[in-house]
């Protein structure tokens, strides 16, 4: 009681007494609430969900020629340290047509569009989940600079940027394994790691590239490319290709993305594949019935094929590494993924930044590995072959 | 002597409060620029464009 009756005689020393709220920012905000949500996976129980789907704030603050942003992912796992700023980067705009942006945030290379009651494919937006590599690209530390703007006819949006966890290497630059077992005979589980608040280029490099093209006030189309190379010992680099389109008029809105990817990973990491091959298709619309209602409809298409790697008993410095049994059972495999989900839903418009959505979604996987069609369960592949549904209501509200 | 300090310090932080929020008023002349700027931006949304909208937005007011 005492400390904060002692914080607030400083505080009131420092408020100055004049214009004490002027402050030279904008904070604007987005909220859905999930006010009912029932989820089902066949074979699984069904459960309703409520509570906040999406809570996002940004901070724009100006001065001059420069502008800072902090985004902050409210709605995020706040456990996990970081997480909650998705982005926080300032950018200086003194040169006209140009920005130039340094800190940590999203990388834009595609063009993300949020369904009916889910989120896309490529942020999560899944009951039974996905295996796809190539996602939005968040939470990395970035340098910017894009050429263009609207009135111009088109923007675009270069960045290098790198993961804010790197790979711990040991005083022969080599990566370092975490391992378990006695001193000679041991398995391994995955690799050391560090946070970093800037990435190192010798460790990693990330590009990316988006063109937004404005063909007209109606149609816009997008193309995005994506390279990421691990130097740490993985074998190729990871790349991305994307295609978009967005329509949007005073009757309906369409939207539509088209992504192929590539990707490969060191052996022992997290969603680890030696070759995965992914193409993303969505396509959506609204129709708008009149000023308050409109109706919303959305595909999504996923097609995963995924070569695990190989995994033998192999000797490195005196030591004998075994692979687990997990790591044995997919040494080789090839598995290969389809996933979709249909979205259709009917929106009503409460206020002029506020609306409810009331909409199902269904969903369907199926997973082969090495052929084999049909199996209850494959190694790393959740809900292998399953189908599930959703029933939503839900609220959001823009501030 | 510690009571008399803790009263003071609530007292004086209470007023300053006051002082401070009686200051503010609600008229457009007195309300700072980009404030007013920003109640042209966009209010609602795509989820993924609705902040690099509202971002662009605020850019393009202030260099007006």
């Amino acid at each position: 009681m005492k400390k904060l009756l002692c914080t607030l005689v400083l505080l009131s020393s420092l408020l100055p007494l004049n214009n004490a709220w002027s402050f030279d920012t904008s904070v604007r905000g987005f909220i859905a609430l999930d006010a009912l949500n029932f989820e089902k996976i066949s074979g699984q129980k069904g459960s309703t969900v409520i509570g906040i789907g999406v809570l996002d704030l940004k901070v724009f603050a100006e001065q001059d020629d420069m502008a800072a942003a902090i985004k902050l992912n409210l709605d995020g796992k706040l456990d996990r340290q970081n997480t909650l700023f998705e982005e926080a980067y300032v950018t200086y705009k003194g040169v006209p047509d140009f920005r130039f942006s340094l800190g940590k945030g999203i990388v834009r290379f595609q063009n993300l569009h949020w369904g009916v009651i889910e989120n896309t494919y490529q942020d999560g937006g899944t009951i039974i989940g996905t295996e796809n590599q190539i996602r939005k690209i968040s939470n990395k530390a970035f340098a910017s600079v894009s050429y263009g703007g609207r009135s111009k006819g088109f923007i675009d949006q270069f960045t290098v940027w790198g993961d804010s966890t790197q790979m711990y290497s040991d005083e022969k630059g080599s990566a370092s394994y975490v391992s378990t077992g006695s001193a000679t005979v041991k398995t391994i589980t995955g690799y050391r790691t560090e946070e970093v608040a800037g990435f190192d280029t010798a460790k990693q490099l990330g590009l990316a590239n988006k063109f937004d093209l404005y063909l007209t006030d109606a149609w816009k189309v997008n193309f995005g490319q994506m390279y990421y190379k691990n130097r740490m010992g993985a074998e190729k680099a990871n790349y991305s290709f994307d295609i978009g389109a967005n329509y949007e008029s005073n009757a309906m809105e369409f939207w539509m993305d088209a992504i192929y990817g590539f990707s490969s990973r060191l052996p022992y990491d997290s969603y680890t594949t030696k070759a995965k091959n992914e193409y993303f298709l969505q396509l959506g619309m609204e129709y708008y019935l009149n000023e308050k209602w409109s109706l919303v409809e959305n595909v999504e298409g996923l097609y995963v094929k995924d070569l695990q790697h190989t995994y033998t008993t192999f000797v490195e410095d005196g030591v004998t590494y075994n692979p687990t049994t997990f790591q044995a059972e997919k040494s080789g495999a090839t598995y290969k993924i389809l996933t979709y989900k249909l979205e259709t839903g009917i929106k009503y418009k409460i206020t002029k930044s506020s609306q409810v959505t009331f909409g199902g979604l269904y969903e369907k996987k199926q997973t082969s590995r090495n052929g084999v069609k049909d199996l209850a369960f494959v190694r790393d592949v959740r809900n292998a072959n399953t189908d599930a549904y959703q029933l939503s209501a839900s609220i959001s509200f823009w501030f | 002597m510690k009571k008399s300090v803790i009263t003071l310090g609530l007292i004086l932080t209470l007023g300053s409060i006051m002082v401070s929020c009686s200051h503010q008023t609600t008229g457009e002349s007195d309300t700072p620029d980009r404030y007013v700027a920003s109640k042209g931006c966009p209010t609602k949304g795509e989820y993924h464009s609705y902040f690099d909208e509202v971002e662009r937005c605020l850019e393009k007011e202030s260099q007006k």
